[in-house]
C-alpha cells in the first residue's frame, strides 16, 4: 500500500494529545447521598462488571486512537495496485447529433453518456483529476482537469446535442496529449459505439439507439425549360430492422402548409434515392418532413431552397439579328436560360463587326479589325466544306459540320492563341476560338446568311454550343447545406452578409438571400461501422478506499460515545 | 462552498442513536461538559461526512500555471526553437513562486520538451506540419486544478492546418490566457516554388495556354526557374525575388501534340537550403489528337505504322523497351498502348499491374499485337497483362508439329527458400500447362543430389506432373552436375524430335564436367537454356551452359520473373507458337469500328503467333486456319484488343499496302480508347483534413434516379481501391475519403453509361515549406509575450479549493476537544 499524499499522515501526532489525555485522573462528581446507597451502588457495580470496568479507558482510547488512524488514512489517499490507478483522466462526451437518438429506455444517448460519466466521476479516486470535453465535428473542452466533483457534475448537465455528425478525427490529436498526460492517464469516450481514431483512447459504449429513421439528403432544382416543374429529391435511411411505411411531407414555408404526401417504403440502411416532380413549384422555403415514430424527431426534418437560375443575358450586335434571336429564344427554356437583351449582356453575338466591350462574344462573317483576328482579306468565291479539325471540342458539340458548304469564307489570319476547330481544305480558319485582352470569342468565318445556314439544324446547335463555352457560369448553391458547415464566401459575398456558421437545421436569411440547413445525416440511422477496437473502458469495482476509512472512523466516533453514555467505555 | 456529492449525509443517521444514548446517559458529568463534550462529537462526525462529500470553495487565488508551447516545425530553424527554449527556461526561476510551468514542443502533434522524437515518429516526419490548434487542444489538457491557466506559444505562428479561430474561442471561453511569442521564421536562405497554375486545366492542341508560377524567398535573391514537361525543360526564365515577397512568373506554351499533360516548374535559386519545395506540378488536359504509347523492342520498326496513324488524326508516341511509364499520371497522357513487341520481362511487378489497371479502372486501351516478343512467346503468360487480354498465349498445339520433350532441373538448395522456390514451383507448373498433349516433361530437382521429382510424363498427364512438382522443397547445398547427368539420361530414350532442358539456379555449384555432359545433351538433339536467379548465382557457368548447349541464357534478380521465362522457353522451345507463312484474313463476325472496311480484301500477312481466345471476347478476324487474328474484350471501364499478326514490316509488309491500312488501325485505336474523358462533368475537390479530402462531381445532366458513379483511386501507398460514391443532390455525387500521407493520387470517376473524369492531385510537398510568412489575424489579435508580462505575478481570480482536508482537520479537532470535555 502506498499513499496520494503521504504528508497528511503528519498529522498522526493527534494521537499524542489524546493518550495524554487519557492518563487524565477524572474525578467523580461530588454528590451528597446516604452511605447504605453509596455503598449498595459500588459493591453492585464492582460485583457486575469489575474487568470492563477497569479496562473502560483503554477501549475507549483504542476505538478513538482507531478513528484518527483511519481518518487520516482516507485523508491520505490509500493505493493498492499503483498500476492500474487513474489519477488523469479525460472524459469525452459524444455529443453528435446521433447521441439525440433515444434508446429503449427512453433515454438519449446523450443522458445515457451523462448518467455513465457522473457514475466514472463519483466512482473515480478521489485524487484522481478529471478534465470534461464534448466531442461532435470538433473537440471542445468544457472543464480541465479539476478534482472538484460539483463543476465536472454542473458542467455535464450543461452538455446538449449539436446538430453536427460525429468526427472520429476530431479525436486525432489526443493521442498525443495522453501520451504527455502524467502515468495513468487515460481518455475515455463515452458514446453509443462510435468509432476512435486509435487505441490510446479508451470506449465506454452506453449502448445503442432504438430503430430510427431520417432524411439523409435533400435537394430541389427547376427541370430547365419545364416552366415551374421541380425536381424534389431525397433519400432516406432507416435502422428498423423490417421495411417500414411512412410519409413524407412536402411542405412550403411552414409545416402547417402541406403540398404533397408522399407515401415512402422505408427499407433497413442507406435507402436508394428517390425524387419526384411537382408541376407547380413556387421559389423560395420548402420543408420535408417524414412522419415516423422513432429514436430521434430532428433528422426527420430538411429545409431546402428552390432557386431559379437567372437567364443568361445575350445581345445583338448586328443589323440582321432576328435568326439569332430565334436561336437564343430556342434556347430560353433550357438549362442554358438564354434571354435576348438590349443592355449589359453577358455575351454578345455580332454579325460583320467586333462588339466593343462584350466580355464574351459570337462573331459571325468577320469584317475590318479586331483584336480577334491579324487580318481579313477577300472573301473566297466558291462555297467551301469544312474539316473539323477538333471533332470533340465543345464549341461544336453535336453539330455535324463535314456535309455542309460554307458561303461568304474570306481569307482570315487568327490570332496566335486562336484554337481552330474547323478550317477549309486550304487552312483557311472557319470556326475557332481565342482569347485576348478584350476578352473571349467565338469566330465564325462565314456568313450564315449567304448560304442559308440560317435555316440548317446545326446553326442552333452551334450558337448554343457557343452560349454555354462561353457562359462560364457558376451553378446554383446547394438547395441545403448540412449543419455545421460554413457558407462559401463567394454566396455570402453575393448576398451582402457576414460569415455565418450553420450550426441549426432550420432557415438563415444572409444580406437579401435565404439559405436552408438541415442535418442530412445517415448517423443516427446506420449503426457505426466497427473502427479500431480500442480499450474497453472499466468502470473501477467497489467504494474507494478513503471514502472506507472514513466511513469507519465516523463508525468507531459515533460507537464510542455510545459506550460511554452507557459507562461501557471511557 | 460547494459540495460535489449530496447523498453522503444519510451517514448521519448516525447520530440518532448517538443522541439516543446521550439522552439516557449513565455517566455523572457536570451539564456544561458533558453536553459540550456530546456536541463537539456530534461536529466531529459532521466534519467528516462533509469531507466525504467532496467540499470545494472558490477563493482568490494567484496561483497560476503556464504551459510553454514551443514551434519546433521546419519553418523555424532548431537554433530559433532552442532560443525559445532556453527563454522559458530563464523564466523558471523570474516566475512567482507559487506559478507552476510545463513546457512541451509542437508541429504535427505535441510532446513534452526534453524528449527528441516522440515514439516511433521521426524527428523530419513531426516537424512537417505545424497544428497549432491541435497544439493549444491539447496542451490545455495539461492544466492542473485550481490554478489560473495561461499557455505561451512560441511559434512563427504558420499554421498548417486545424481550426485556429474556433480554438481560440474555445479557449477564452475556458478563460485560458493564450500569450503569443513571435519566433524569428526561418533563417537560413530559402527559396520555394508556393504553386503553379494553368490559365485553363483544359486545352486544345494549338491552344496558348499560361502557366502562372508563384515563387517566393525569405531574402532578395536570383534564381532561374524551369518549365518541365515529360522530363525535358521546355523554358528556364532567369527570375529576380524580393525578400517575404510572392513572385508570380509567367509564361505562355502553344500546346502541341508532343506535349504532356503535366506540367512542372522547377525552381534553382542562388541560395536554398530545403530543396523539397523547389518543384511544384499542375496538370492541363490536353483535348485534340489521340496520343497513343506503342512499346517495341526495337522502336524504328513502327515507323511506318506511326506516321498512317499520324494521317489518321492519332499521335503515336514509340518508345523502346524499358518506356513503359512508372506512374499512373504518366500514363494516362496516352488513351491507349500499344504493346508491339516487348517481352513481358521488361515491365516490373508495378508496371504491369498498372497496366492492368489502366485498362479495368482507367477505362483505357491496351492493343497487343504478333511478335517473337508477344503473348507466350515474351513469356506473358499467366501476368496480370495477359488477364486483359481477349487471347491468351495457352493454345492447341497442331497434329502435324513435332513433339516435344523437356526436362526442368530446379535448383532446391537451401539459399532457394521463401519466394524463390515458390516462383520455381510456379514456373514449372506453367510450363507444364504449355506443354501440348503429345509433349512429355520430367523435372529433376536438386541440392547437394539429384531428386526425380517427375520421370517423363506426356503432357495430357499434366496433372499428375503438377502435383509432383508441389512437394519441391528447399534445403541442402548445390551441385548440378548430377543433376543434369540424369536429365541427360531421362532424354537418352526419348524419341521426341525437341528436346529441351530448362536449369534455373541461384547459386555456386560444386565442380563438374558440366561442358562435357551439355555436349553429350547436344549431341543427343537437346538444347539447354538456364537461368540464374540472384546475384549469386554462378552466372558464367550459366552462360557457358547455355552457349554451349544451344539455348538461352536468362539473368534475374526478381524470383517473380522465373515463371515469366520458363513459360517463353517452353513455347519457344516447341516452335510451335508462330506460323511463319503468308495467309489470307477471313472475317468471323462485325463489329462498329469495322464500317466502311472490308479485310476479307486486304494483302496476305506473312505470319502470326498462335494464340486461344478467351471466353467472353469477340474475335472478329480470323486466318485461313481459323486461328485467331484480331479479338476485342471489355475489362472493367476499359477495352482490349489482341492482333495476332505484327504491325511491322516483317509480317505486315503486304499489308501495309492495303488501301485501308491506316483506316483500319485508326479505328481499331479510337474503339480500344474509348469516348475519353468527359468533359461536361464538373469536378470539385476539396481538402477536409490532413489527409481527408472529398470529392465532388456536378453532372451535366438532371437524372435524379440514374447517377451510379464509383471512384478509383490510386496513390503511392494505394494501389488502387474502388469506391462508391454517394448522390448528394439531383445532379450531384460525392464521396470522401482518405489518403495516407497527403501524396499524389489520381482519382477516375466513372458510371455505367461510360462517362469518366480522371483527376490528378499534386500534393507537391507538405504546407510547411510553403515558406508562407503570413500569420492568421487570429493569432496577430493576441497578447505579445513580454518577460513582463510572463514573470508578473497573476490577477487575483477565483479558483475552486478543496475543503476536504480542512474539514478532516476540524473533525479531528472536534475529536479531541469532546475527550477533553470528558476527561477534566
Amino acid at each position: 500500500m502506498s499513499f496520494l499524499h503521504p504528508e497528511y499522515l503528519y498529522l498522526g501526532f493527534i494521537l499524542i494529545p489524546l493518550v495524554l489525555l487519557y492518563l487524565l485522573k477524572v474525578r467523580p462528581r461530588r454528590r451528597i447521598t446516604a452511605t447504605l446507597f453509596l455503598w449498595d451502588s459500588i459493591l453492585a457495580e464492582r460485583k457486575s462488571s469489575a474487568l470492563l470496568r477497569r479496562f473502560r479507558d483503554l477501549l475507549s482510547l483504542l476505538m478513538l486512537a482507531l478513528a484518527v488512524i483511519f481518518a487520516l488514512l482516507g485523508l491520505a489517499g490509500p493505493v493498492f495496485d499503483r498500476q492500474t490507478r487513474v489519477n488523469s483522466l479525460i472524459l469525452i462526451i459524444d455529443n453528435s447529433t446521433r447521441s439525440g437518438t433515444l434508446t429503449k429506455d427512453g433515454k438519449s444517448l446523450l443522458e445515457r453518456s451523462k448518467t455513465a460519466a457522473r457514475s466514472i466521476i463519483r466512482n473515480a479516486d478521489d485524487n484522481c483529476l478529471i478534465s470534461l470535453s464534448t466531442v461532435s465535428d470538433a473537440l471542445k473542452i468544457k472543464v480541465n482537469a479539476t478534482g472538484n466533483r460539483s463543476r465536472l457534475f454542473s458542467e455535464l448537465d450543461r452538455i446538449q446535442m449539436e446538430e453536427t455528425d460525429y468526427d472520429k478525427q476530431a479525436l486525432q490529436g489526443l493521442q498525443d496529449t495522453v501520451k504527455c498526460l502524467a502515468d495513468n492517464g487515460r481518455a475515455v469516450l463515452i458514446s453509443g459505439s462510435a468509432a476512435i481514431p486509435n487505441e490510446t483512447i479508451a470506449r465506454y459504449n452506453v449502448g445503442l439507439p432504438a430503430p430510427n429513421a431520417a432524411i439523409s439528403g435533400c435537394d430541389l432544382q427547376y427541370l430547365p425549360g419545364k416552366g415551374n416543374k421541380a425536381v424534389f429529391w431525397y433519400r432516406l435511411a432507416s435502422s428498423f430492422p423490417e421495411e417500414r411505411k411512412a410519409s413524407l411531407l412536402i411542405c412550403k414555408d411552414s409545416e402547417e402548409n402541406i403540398v404533397r404526401v408522399r407515401p415512402v417504403s422505408l427499407v433497413p440502411g442507406d435507402n436508394k434515392p428517390d425524387y419526384f416532380i411537382l408541376d407547380e413549384a413556387e421559389p423560395g422555403r420548402w420543408i420535408f418532413k417524414l412522419e415516423i415514430e422513432d429514436a430521434l424527431k430532428k433528422d426527420n426534418f430538411a429545409y431546402a431552397v428552390l432557386r431559379r437560375q437567372k437567364p443568361l443575358r445575350i445581345g445583338f450586335a448586328g443589323t440582321k439579328n432576328a435568326f439569332y434571336q430565334l436561336c437564343v429564344a430556342a434556347f430560353a427554356e433550357s438549362k442554358l436560360k438564354t434571354s435576348g437583351v438590349t443592355d449589359n449582356p453577358d455575351i454578345v453575338i455580332a454579325s460583320g463587326s467586333t462588339a466593343v466591350g462584350a466580355p464574351a462574344q459570337m462573331i459571325f462573317n468577320p469584317a475590318g479589325t479586331s483584336p480577334f483576328w491579324k487580318e481579313v482579306g477577300t472573301g473566297l468565291n466558291e462555297p467551301k466544306p469544312a474539316k473539323v479539325l477538333l471533332t470533340d471540342h465543345p464549341g461544336i458539340r453535336f453539330c455535324k459540320l463535314d456535309d455542309i458548304l460554307f458561303s461568304g469564307v474570306k481569307k482570315l489570319v487568327p490570332p496566335e492563341n486562336a484554337v481552330i476547330v474547323a478550317a477549309t481544305s486550304e487552312g483557311v480558319p472557319l470556326i475557332y476560338r481565342c482569347e485576348t485582352a478584350q476578352g473571349k470569342a467565338w469566330v465564325y468565318n462565314f456568313d450564315p446568311e449567304k448560304s442559308d445556314f440560317f435555316l440548317n439544324l446545326n446553326f442552333p446547335l452551334l450558337v448554343a454550343a457557343a452560349t454555354a463555352d462561353l457562359s462560364g457560369r457558376e451553378s446554383l448553391p446547394p438547395a441545403s447545406f448540412k449543419t455545421g458547415s460554413m457558407l462559401p464566401e463567394r454566396l455570402i459575398k453575393q448576398a451582402g452578409g457576414e460569415p455565418v456558421e450553420l450550426t441549426r437545421s432550420g432557415f438563415y436569411r444572409i444580406g437579401e438571400e435565404t439559405f436552408a440547413a438541415s442535418l442530412l445525416t445517415n448517423q443516427t440511422a446506420i449503426p457505426p461501422k466497427k473502427g479500431k477496437p480500442g480499450k474497453n473502458f472499466t468502470l473501477s469495482a467497489g467504494l474507494p478506499w478513503g471514502f472506507i476509512f472514513i466511513c469507519l472512523s465516523i463508525a468507531l466516533m459515533a460507537a464510542e460515545s455510545m459506550l460511554y453514555h452507557r459507562r461501557k467505555a471511557g | 462552498m460547494t459540495l460535489s456529492f449530496y447523498n453522503y449525509f444519510w451517514l448521519l443517521l448516525i447520530l440518532v442513536p448517538m443522541t439516543i444514548a446521550f439522552s439516557r446517559s449513565l455517566t455523572d458529568r457536570p451539564p456544561l461538559l458533558k453536553y459540550g463534550s456530546f456536541i463537539l462529537r456530534v461536529l466531529a462526525i459532521i466534519f467528516l461526512v462533509l469531507a466525504l462529500c467532496r467540499p470545494f470553495a472558490n477563493f482568490s487565488t494567484r496561483d497560476r500555471h503556464t504551459v510553454f508551447l514551443i514551434d519546433v516545425s521546419e519553418s523555424i530553424t532548431p537554433e530559433e526553437s532552442q532560443k525559445a527554449e532556453k527563454t522559458v527556461q530563464s523564466l523558471k526561476g523570474k516566475l512567482p513562486a507559487s506559478d507552476t510551468m510545463s513546457v512541451f514542443k509542437f508541429a504535427s502533434g505535441i510532446q513534452p520538451s526534453g524528449k527528441d522524437t516522440p515514439d516511433g515518429v521521426g524527428d523530419e516526419k513531426f516537424r512537417r506540419s505545424t497544428r497549432i490548434a491541435e497544439a493549444l487542444n491539447s496542451a490545455a489538457f495539461a492544466f492542473p486544478a485550481g490554478k489560473t491557466k495561461r499557455i505561451v506559444l512560441f511559434s512563427d505562428g504558420v499554421d498548417t492546418g486545424g481550426n485556429l479561430e474556433r480554438t481560440l474561442k474555445n479557449l477564452e471561453k475556458r478563460s485560458v490566457e493564450v500569450i503569443f511569442a513571435p519566433v524569428k521564421p526561418f533563417g537560413h536562405p530559402e527559396a520555394a516554388v508556393i504553386e503553379v497554375r494553368p490559365s485553363t486545366s483544359k486545352a486544345w492542341q494549338g491552344e496558348r495556354v499560361r502557366l502562372f508560377a508563384a515563387i517566393t524567398a525569405n531574402r532578395d535573391m536570383k534564381g532561374v526557374l524551369h518549365f518541365i514537361n515529360r522530363g525535358v525543360t521546355v523554358r528556364s526564365l532567369p527570375v529576380k525575388m524580393t525578400a517575404e515577397k510572392r513572385t508570380v512568373v509567367e509564361s505562355d506554351f502553344t500546346i502541341t501534340a508532343e506535349h504532356g499533360s503535366i506540367w512542372s516548374v522547377e525552381l534553382a535559386p542562388d541560395q536554398d537550403y530545403f530543396a523539397v519545395n523547389n518543384r511544384a506540378s499542375c496538370k492541363v488536359e490536353t483535348g485534340g489528337r489521340m496520343k497513343v504509347l506503342a512499346l517495341h523492342d526495337k522502336p524504328r520498326e513502327l515507323r511506318q505504322f506511326a506516321m498512317a496513324m499520324a494521317k489518321q488524326g492519332i499521335d503515336v508516341e514509340v518508345r523502346g523497351r524499358h518506356g513503359m511509364p512508372d506512374k499512373p499520371e504518366k500514363l494516362l497522357e496516352f488513351r491507349a498502348v500499344i504493346l508491339a513487341g516487348i517481352p513481358a520481362d521488361a515491365l516490373n511487378r508495378n508496371q504491369m499491374s498498372l497496366l492492368r489497371s489502366y485498362v479495368t479502372d482507367y477505362g483505357r486501351g491496351l492493343i497487343m499485337t504478333g511478335s517473337t516478343q508477344s503473348f507466350g512467346l515474351g513469356g506473358w503468360y499467366k501476368t496480370p497483362v495477359e488477364s486483359v487480354l481477349p487471347l491468351t498465349s495457352r493454345y492447341e498445339k497442331d497434329r502435324e508439329q513435332p513433339s516435344m520433350s523437356m526436362v526442368l532441373i530446379i535448383d532446391k538448395s537451401g539459399s532457394m527458400g521463401g519466394d524463390k522456390i515458390e516462383m520455381a514451383r510456379r514456373a514449372a507448373k506453367s510450363a507444364v500447362e504449355l506443354l501440348g498433349p503429345r509433349d512429355r516433361i520430367g523435372v529433376v530437382a536438386f541440392d547437394g543430389a539429384p531428386f526425380k521429382v517427375c520421370p517423363m510424363t506426356p503432357g495430357a498427364a499434366g496433372s499428375e506432373a503438377s502435383s509432383a512438382i508441389e512437394k519441391i522443397a528447399a534445403g541442402g547445398g548445390t551441385n548440378l552436375y548430377p543433376a543434369m547427368v540424369m536429365a541427360r539420361d531421362m532424354l537418352r530414350t526419348e524419341a521426341s524430335r525437341i528436346k529441351h532442358v530448362i536449369i534455373l539456379s541461384d547459386g555456386q555449384s560444386m565442380p563438374g564436367d558440366f561442358a562435357g555432359v551439355t555436349d553429350e545433351l547436344t549431341a543427343g538433339g537437346c538444347t539447354v537454356s538456364t537461368v540464374a536467379l540472384g546475384q549469386g548465382a554462378h552466372a558464367a557457368l550459366m552462360r557457358q551452359i547455355a552457349e554451349k548447349g544451344d539455348g538461352r541464357y536468362y539473368f534475374s534478380n526478381d524470383p517473380a520473373n522465373i515463371p515469366k521465362i520458363f513459360a517463353r522457353e517452353t513455347i519457344e522451345a516447341s516452335k510451335s507458337a508462330i506460323k511463319e507463312e503468308p495467309f489470307a484474313v477471313v472475317s468471323a463476325a462485325r463489329d462498329g469500328f469495322m464500317s466502311g472496311l472490308d479485310p476479307g480484301k486486304a494483302p496476305f500477312l506473312l505470319g502470326y503467333v498462335m494464340t486461344r481466345p478467351r471466353p467472353g471476347t469477340k474475335v472478329l478476324l480470323l486466318t485461313e486456319t481459323s486461328d485467331p487474328l484480331l479479338a476485342t474484350g471489355r475489362f472493367g471501364l476499359g477495352r482490349s484488343a489482341a492482333f495476332t499478326s505484327d504491325i511491322t514490316p516483317r509480317w505486315s509488309s503486304e499489308w501495309m499496302s492495303w488501301r485501308d491500312y491506316g483506316k483500319f488501325w485508326g479505328q481499331l485505336l479510337r474503339y480500344v480508347a474509348g469516348s475519353g474523358e468527359s468533359r461536361d462533368v464538373t469536378t470539385l475537390l476539396t481538402r477536409l483534413s490532413e489527409n481527408r479530402y472529398r470529392l465532388q462531381l456536378q453532372l451535366p445532366e438532371i437524372k435524379p434516379g440514374e447517377t451510379n458513379w464509383t471512384v478509383r483511386l490510386s496513390s503511392e501507398t494505394d494501389a488502387g481501391s474502388s469506391k462508391e460514391m454517394t448522390p448528394c443532390g439531383v445532379d450531384r455525387v460525392q464521396l470522401d475519403f482518405e489518403v495516407a500521407g497527403g501524396k499524389n493520387f489520381t482519382l477516375t470517376a466513372s458510371d455505367k453509361s461510360g462517362q469518366k473524369v480522371t483527376i490528378n492531385h499534386f500534393a507537391n510537398y507538405p504546407a510547411e515549406y510553403l515558406l508562407d510568412t503570413k500569420i492568421p489575424e487570429a493569432i496577430m489579435q493576441l497578447p505579445k509575450f513580454t518577460e513582463k508580462r510572463i514573470i508578473e505575478p497573476a490577477k487575483p481570480a477565483p479558483a475552486p479549493v478543496s475543503l476536504a482536508f480542512p474539514m478532516v482537520l476540524a473533525g479531528l479537532l472536534s475529536l479531541l476537544g469532546s475527550v477533553l470535555l470528558r476527561r477534566l
